[in-house]
């Protein structure tokens, strides 16, 4: 084997990187994605539920105290201690519950398996470094507490929130209008995101073709039409400024409290999203009057558009009558 | 999905607050059309969101009518701007004075 | 799914293929048609639409108000007197503008303009639906912003149109939020639907059921001219085409009224809420602002303008009764059908007087008695009928409407004050009116008559005979609002 070919070769699966998915993630930028809330196992059936054995979980109201599970822990990583806790629970006569080493624990779930009760079970919480030792001890009341596992998702609607909301004020506030349509585009390529992470992907593309990709650009072509100056300019009243900054508060304010305060706060749903095929049998069964209506609508946007912006100056020298 | 409904809802209703302000302070047409826009995406951003936690196809069906209706709102009211241009070289509606009040 | 033969789809049948073809049919002629041309074209539209209409009711071919629908239209007689109403000033807007439009460009496409609006209006009426609300709502603001601003070289029409559109987009805007809101709530987009969800809805959930109602009122409000809502209408009214601003005043401001007794009104009585002291309280204003500025205009148009948000106070008297009385929605129906004549004759007569003198100023109207006597008889008709003085059709429509907030009066203690009110809102404009018609009949030099339209002529004759007529046997008129008035549930 030649030189050559050594490179060649080399280079060749140098490039196949290039167009293969990483297998890696970009940690800690990225996170593991998980199906489940972690390693269960259900006593009453003898089932074990599958999932990533990681951070345990304890409820008090289910703790006998019966050290089964520090039994099952004997041998193995010894990470398992019964303390005392503070607290008296109508279950738990002796008032001991675990305490777990995570210096110490192999993350094996053998003690998930013991407990008889569904007290313990293990979560998806596998970030449990510390500076010290003595910080790898979870007490039982640390061990109630539900891990805050970010998930990717999380990371994606944080993003989105952030480039939407900031480009929707750059948009209004950049001193040029240029920059502001661009900016437009920033906003309404974000919802377009919020549309793809809320399974809409029909949704999301007709967003990016017919706002960013047209509505925006017509707001850039005539933003550009107008003179260099007005561009630039910007007449403002101080005392409006901060009367609309409140405006805008109080708005978002009570709006937003009435959303927190009421039931709408803990609605998730484990459905799956609705198929996209769904829309187009809405459009032409139930809502096809108003497929009709619209079609009225954009023929007389268009035509009252083309008579209002054409010139109607030029148009004269042309006409014979 | 581990998203909850909420989260959607205030970014739709931070973006609200967004559009009432430009349309307060702005004097600027384009601007104002700026805000409009913003505003009418908070609606639609809610739909989608309730469409998808209900679930229902319905609420996807009227973000798509409220996206073209928008296009073409836009266009008109981008010509009325573009005639105002032409008379006054100008697109600030604070200077366009020809009706009192 | 809808019948394709049901009436709203044939009205759009006959007006959408008509408003479409004719800026097809005005290049295929190389643009020369003239102005009278495609007006007689709308003309027969408009009339073939509220004859089939018309003919529905004589026969009694026709299903009474149901209000809801399992479909997006729901082919009922509320729907049917909303679209005799619409189109009656679709027709007066027409004729009006054979003179108005005459050597003005792009005629085809103004007459197109106006077929497509009047079908968003009757469609706004029809819908059962919010999504078809919202859409209907679009076709019929969005060609109104164009005709707004139809006078190209003119920078008060553009002023007047680009603040129409400005508010009118904020609308819309609002009310897709408040239709996203009921959506997320019930998970339905039907009226009916989203009331009875309403009804059965979790009380966690109420707050935002009632958002949602209050941006309705506020989107709805915009068009109808509420008094939070009404700054851009009288600069709009003054700047835009008069023709226009008839189509505006007379027939625009009922869509909104349509679709506020359709979504508002029922939505509340199934949230059960003591709403009505809220729109008693907006009437009140809305009346006093509109009647109260009024009288201090001294452009004709803008007078009309704050008049006609002062009538926008009355019909909400009858909304806001309207849960303890029949009468209240029956007042408002016979109101909403007076005044689109009224207040489309009116603005009719102001387009005639801008052609042919081309003055709006109130000062420089003395005389138009002898100059214009037709076009006078007719404005002042309708002015006086606007009053509500005796024998015009006016004084029934108003007497139904205090009746019915008297009527209110055992539940509501103060729905009399109501009545009150709008007695001393119609004293306090008959001022206004009157000084006015001093002006055109008591003033001036002995002017010399000029020749008046013909069409504006025509408009004036049948608003007159129509005011006059029903005036003094208002029996058939008040027989069809009955019949078209929803019951409340």
């Amino acid at each position: 084997m030649g030189t050559a070919t050594g490179i060649i070769r080399a280079l060749n699966s140098g490039v196949k990187h290039l167009a293969i998915k990483r297998f890696t993630l970009k940690y800690p930028e990225e996170k593991l994605k998980f199906v489940g809330d972690g390693y269960q196992f259900d006593p009453s059936t003898g089932v074990g539920i599958a999932g990533l054995k990681g951070r345990h979980m304890l409820f008090h109201d289910h703790c006998t105290g019966c050290q089964l599970c520090s039994i099952a822990c004997e041998g193995v990583a010894e990470a398992i201690a019964m303390v005392k806790v503070p607290e008296d629970q109508k279950q738990n006569k002796k008032s001991i519950m675990p305490q777990i080493d995570y210096g110490k624990c192999v993350f094996c779930g053998l003690c998930v398996d013991a407990c008889p009760f569904y007290a313990l079970y293990m979560t998806n919480d596998y970030e449990l470094s510390s500076f010290t030792k003595e910080g790898l001890i979870y007490t039982p009341a640390q061990l109630q507490v539900k891990p805050f596992v970010s998930q990717d998702s999380e990371i994606q609607i944080t993003g989105l929130t952030v480039i939407t909301i900031g480009s929707a004020i750059a948009a209004l506030e950049l001193r040029s209008l240029v920059y502001g349509s661009i900016a437009l585009m920033g906003t309404l390529g974000g919802i377009a995101g919020f549309f793809l992470l809320l399974d809409a992907p029909f949704v999301a593309l007709f967003q990016l073709a017919v706002y960013v990709g047209s509505i925006a650009v017509l707001i850039l072509f005539t933003v550009m039409l107008v003179k260099r100056e007005l561009i630039f300019k910007k007449i403002e009243d101080k005392r409006r400024k901060l009367a609309g900054i409140g405006l805008m508060l109080v708005v978002m304010m009570s709006l937003g409290a009435v959303f927190l305060e009421s039931g709408v706060k803990t609605i998730t749903t484990d459905e799956p999203a609705v198929d996209f095929r769904d829309i187009g049998t809405d459009f032409v069964t139930y809502y096809w009057p108003a497929l009709i209506a619209m079609a009225l609508v954009l023929a007389g946007s268009v035509t009252g558009a083309l008579v209002l912006a054409r010139r109607e100056d030029v148009e004269n020298d042309q006409r014979t009558s | 999905m581990t998203n909850e409904l909420v989260d959607f809802a205030l970014v739709s209703v931070a973006l609200l607050g967004i559009g009432i302000y430009g349309l307060a302070v702005k004097r600027n047409f384009i601007r104002m059309l700026f805000a409009i826009e913003i505003i009418i995406n908070a609606a639609n951003l809610n739909l989608v969101a309730f469409a998808r936690f209900l679930p229902d196809s319905s609420g996807q069906t009227l973000a798509l009518f409220s996206i073209a209706i928008a296009a073409a709102e836009v266009a008109v009211g981008l010509s009325l701007i573009i005639v105002a241009y032409r008379m006054y070289q100008n697109v600030d509606i604070a200077d366009f004075r020809s009706l009192k009040g | 799914m809808l019948e394709i033969t049901s009436t709203p789809m044939i009205l759009v049948a006959i007006l959408g293929t008509v408003g479409v073809a004719l800026p097809i049919l005005s290049i295929a002629r190389g643009e020369r048609g003239s102005n009278s041309f495609y007006a007689v074209i709308a003309f027969a539209a408009l009339a073939a639409s509220i004859a089939y209409v018309g003919y529905q009711f004589v026969t009694g071919d026709i299903a009474p108000s149901a209000v809801f629908s399992d479909d997006v239209l729901g082919d009922d007689a509320f729907g049917g007197f909303f679209a005799i109403a619409m189109l009656i000033v679709a027709l007066f807007t027409t004729v009006g503008s054979f003179n108005y439009m005459r050597k003005r460009n792009s005629p085809a496409v103004y007459y197109s303009l106006i077929l497509l609006a009047t079908i968003g209006m009757v469609l706004v009426a029809y819908s059962t639906d919010l999504v078809m609300l919202f859409v209907a709502w679009e076709l019929m603001s969005i060609p109104t912003y164009v005709l707004a601003g139809f006078l190209k070289k003119n920078p008060s029409s553009n002023e007047a149109a680009l603040k129409y559109f400005l508010f009118g987009a904020l609308s819309s805007a609002i009310i897709v939020y408040g239709i996203s809101l009921a959506y997320g709530l019930t998970g339905s987009t039907n009226i009916g639907e989203v009331v009875r969800g309403f009804a059965a809805l979790d009380a966690s959930l109420m707050p935002l059921a009632l958002l949602s109602v209050g941006l309705f009122i506020a989107g709805f409000g915009f068009k109808m001219g509420l008094v939070p809502f009404h700054q851009w209408l009288p600069d709009t009214y003054e700047g835009a085409p008069s023709p226009v601003v008839a189509l505006l005043a007379a027939a625009t401001k009922k869509a909104g009224f349509a679709a506020a007794i359709r979504v508002v009104v029922l939505g509340m009585v199934a949230l059960n809420l003591d709403w009505t002291l809220a729109l008693g309280i907006i009437a009140v204003m809305t009346m006093t602002v509109g009647n109260v500025a009024a009288i201090m205009q001294k452009n004709i148009s803008r007078m009309l303008a704050y008049s006609s948000i002062g009538h926008a106070g009355y019909i909400l008297i009858g909304l806001a009764v309207s849960p303890h009385t029949p009468l209240g929605l029956q007042g408002s129906l016979y109101q909403i059908l007076n005044h689109a004549v009224m207040k489309g004759a009116a603005f009719i007569a102001i387009a005639g007087i801008v052609t042919t003198l081309a003055v709006t100023n109130i000062d420089k109207l003395a005389g138009l008695g002898r100059k214009m006597p037709v076009t006078a008889l007719g404005l002042v008709l309708s002015l006086f009928a606007l009053a509500g003085i005796p024998p015009l059709s006016g004084f029934w429509s108003k007497l139904v409407l205090f009746g019915g907030a008297l009527d209110a009066g055992s539940a509501l203690w103060w729905a009399p004050w109501l009545a009150i009110a709008g007695v001393l809102n119609s004293a306090l404009s008959l001022a206004y009116y009157g000084w006015l018609t001093r002006k055109m009949y008591f003033e001036g030099e002995r002017e010399k008559r000029i020749a008046e339209p013909k069409s504006i002529m025509a408009v004036m004759i049948f608003a007159s005979v129509f005011l006059v007529g029903f005036g003094i046997y208002p029996e058939p008129l008040i027989q069809f609002v009955e019949f078209a008035a929803p019951v409340m549930p």
